[in-house]
């Protein structure tokens, strides 16, 4: 089994350092990480905003290219974090409350450098874990009938909507605004119009593309108008001070590695945002720290475990996504959308069918790490005068270049028009304070989920205990009913103790100060609002 | 001017799902539902539907008192007008005119959002991203949308 890997490894390599991929795996890390790191470009925006440079080559070089993307924006929005204190993705928030510190201190490139260690060592582990665990799972995938693909679907969606930061209900609720989203155009069994209103342009359904800009992008510009004002700090990294000392590598060396292993462990769970852990990663780091109060001024090690922790987990969400077609989070969600559009459907079979793509995109991962080490060094110069373009230019440019990538997709100006409405609706969700990313995953997720459920059940004549009986199901939804008991249960934990904290004031700080994990988020929020 | 009748978030995002709930199962209800054996199209949309009225209820019966907040949001009319008028421009003179007037007017308009912005800064940033654009998804990309058309 495993020297079967090796092999089919090398293999991959030599699909992705034909010139003509390798190209396009380097121009993907280039302008992932070009437009990754202007402010307010978070992975998810970049990916959907460089989605349609993909539509116009073939489907090998055009994976790679969206890893590159990925890659890119991924560090991109690291720069962003640590020399800002502008955390355009979420998982990165938790990079800012010690990156930021070290800037201040004059120790930026130090951070950068660590970050970039920490990414590189961190998706490495990621990737050998994906090299030998998917041929594994494929194995294992190959008896998953309908009743098994949709209960593990629905996990993923349970995970994903309670696990995420805030309200578990919010969660749910958006969850199940993106799977009626996902339903509406024709419905494949019955070729039945649904929720199309009568129109022609919406029976192909919603554009994936369409719906994350508007709620990645416009949304974001809708809430940010006239609102952030950024003060151009003229912050200067040079290349050898990227360098770290080898005290400061002996120093997040440790952190790096247990940042990698809690990353690694959740990306095994699908739908597990790669937020939760870097917040996980960070407030493990700083309880077992001999001097805790470090962390929040500038500690190295709160820097080294998030980061390593976002990087292999996003890394090891690959499997899952790749293997099953069950993609881990939004930004899965949009490369298996990515896929399906260029006629590839990830699934037990990708590895059989398509291994060019397969390993040809693990092998990818490595180079476009490579490159991406490459591409820093001497370009943080550029990066760091990029930082600092104003948002009141940056905003008008972006979203000519969404309305454009929108429109290349199908040539549709009509999807261009969709893009406006779910920026509405994705304003109004952030004014609410109702996550978004959740929408995307139901949206993703839904016609596979109602499609093997129907199947199932037709199947089994409509004997819904067939979901219980067959074990690796029964598996998949004790583990959802696990998730969704555990919140209830926190739910009423904490209704208790509210109630007694309005007899007794301070109780409620107190079981705060309980769980680090909360001291994390609280940070962050206090951070922000900054 | 009643202050006692303050709204929270929560509150209007229930709402805003019992509402959406309803209207999806409403429309669900339109097509076939059929039984769980012979599913119709409109089984899953129904399911959808009412969990969506469940999870609302269950917004607004959770909410907590204590951790209202006033919400504070200062309309940006100009902002938000401008925003969704560079889209709209997009569209229109994406459909009349092409590519060029497409994108020198939706970012014109779009730029005109941000108060800071001043008219020259505006229209230099809209020649800019318009050379910009032609030149990489007009002639590099072969972007489907011809630069000048009129009609």
């Amino acid at each position: 089994m495993m020297g079967h890997s090796i092999v089919d490894l090398m293999y991959g390599f030599s699909v992705a350092l034909q010139p003509g991929n390798l190209m396009w795996s380097f121009f993907g890390v280039l302008v992932g990480n070009l437009i990754g790191v202007l402010p307010g470009m978070g992975a998810l925006t970049t990916i959907s905003m460089l989605l349609p440079l993909t539509y116009f080559i073939a489907p090998v070089p055009a994976i790679l290219m969206l890893a590159g993307i990925f890659y890119g924006s991924q560090y991109g929005g690291a720069i962003g974090a640590i020399l800002l204190n502008l955390p355009s993705h979420p998982p990165h928030a938790v990079t800012c409350l010690d990156g930021y510190p070290l800037t201040q201190k004059g120790k930026g490139g130090t951070a950068l450098g660590i970050t970039m260690m920490c990414s590189f060592f961190a998706a490495s582990v990621g990737i050998l874990v994906m090299i030998f665990l998917s041929p594994l799972l494929v194995s294992v995938a190959f008896k998953f009938g309908p009743s098994e693909l949709f209960s593990i679907m629905l996990m993923g969606l349970v995970a994903g909507a309670t696990m995420s930061r805030g309200s578990p209900l919010k969660g749910i609720a958006m969850t199940l605004f993106g799977l009626v989203l996902g339903v509406v155009g024709t419905d494949p069994t019955s070729g039945t119009m649904r929720y199309t209103f009568g129109s022609a342009e919406l029976s192909d359904g919603i554009d994936l593309g369409a719906l994350c800009m508007g709620l990645f992008g416009i949304a974001d510009f809708l809430s940010s108008i006239n609102r952030v004002h950024m003060q151009a700090r003229t912050t200067r990294v040079r290349m050898s001070e990227m360098r770290p000392s080898w005290a400061e590598i002996k120093q997040s060396f440790k952190p790096m590695l247990r940042g990698t292993f809690i990353g690694t462990l959740f990306g095994a769970m699908p739908g597990t945002g790669p937020t939760i852990t870097t917040f996980i990663a960070y407030a493990f780091e700083r309880k077992i720290s001999r001097n805790p109060e470090r962390f929040g001024k500038g500690a190295i090690e709160g820097v080294a475990a998030p980061e390593a922790a976002s990087h292999s987990k996003t890394q090891v969400d690959f499997i899952p996504t790749m293997t099953l077609g069950i993609p881990g989070d939004a930004v899965m969600a949009l490369l298996l959308g990515a896929l399906i559009i260029k006629g590839v459907q990830p699934g037990p079979q990708l590895i059989t069918e398509h291994p060019d793509i397969f390993w040809g995109l693990i092998a990818s991962f490595w180079i476009g790490n490579v490159l991406l080490v490459i591409l820093n060094v001497p370009m943080i110069g550029v990066w760091v005068r990029l930082l600092q373009v104003p948002y009141r230019f940056l905003y008008p440019a972006a979203l000519f270049f969404i309305a454009v990538g929108v429109y290349s997709s199908h040539n549709s100006l009509f999807e261009v028009g969709e893009v406006a409405v779910f920026g509405v609706i994705g304003a109004i969700c952030l004014a609410l304070k109702f996550p978004v990313s959740p929408i995307v995953l139901g949206f993703v997720l839904g016609p596979m989920l109602e499609q093997n459920f129907r199947r199932a059940m037709l199947l089994e004549r409509g004997d819904l205990t067939t979901l219980v009986t067959r074990p690796i199901s029964a598996a998949f939804l004790s583990i959802s009913a696990l998730l969704i008991l555990f919140q209830v249960f926190a739910f009423v934990r904490s209704r208790i103790a509210s109630s007694r904290a309005r007899k007794s004031g301070k109780a409620q700080q107190e079981k705060n100060r309980e769980s680090g994990l909360q001291d994390v988020v609280d940070a962050v929020s206090r951070q922000q609002s900054h | 001017m009643n202050r006692a009748w303050r709204v929270s978030r929560d509150q209007i995002g229930g709402v805003l799902l019992i509402l959406l709930g309803v209207g999806v199962t409403v429309g669900g209800f339109s097509f076939h539902v059929g039984t769980l054996s012979e599913m119709g199209s409109g089984f899953i949309p129904v399911v959808l539907g009412v969990l969506m009225v469940l999870i609302g209820g269950a917004i607004i019966a959770t909410e907590k008192k204590e951790e209202r907040e006033e919400i504070r949001i200062q309309p940006q009319w100009r902002g938000w007008f401008c925003i969704l008028g560079g889209v709209a421009a997009f569209v229109l003179f994406g459909t009349y005119g092409g590519l060029i007037p497409a994108t020198f007017a939706s970012v014109l308009i779009a730029a005109l959002g941000d108060k800071q912005n001043r008219l020259r800064d505006c229209l230099i940033l809209a020649v800019l991203v318009t050379v910009f654009g032609v030149v990489v998804f007009g002639y590099g990309l072969g972007l489907q949308m011809p630069l000048l058309a009129w009609g």
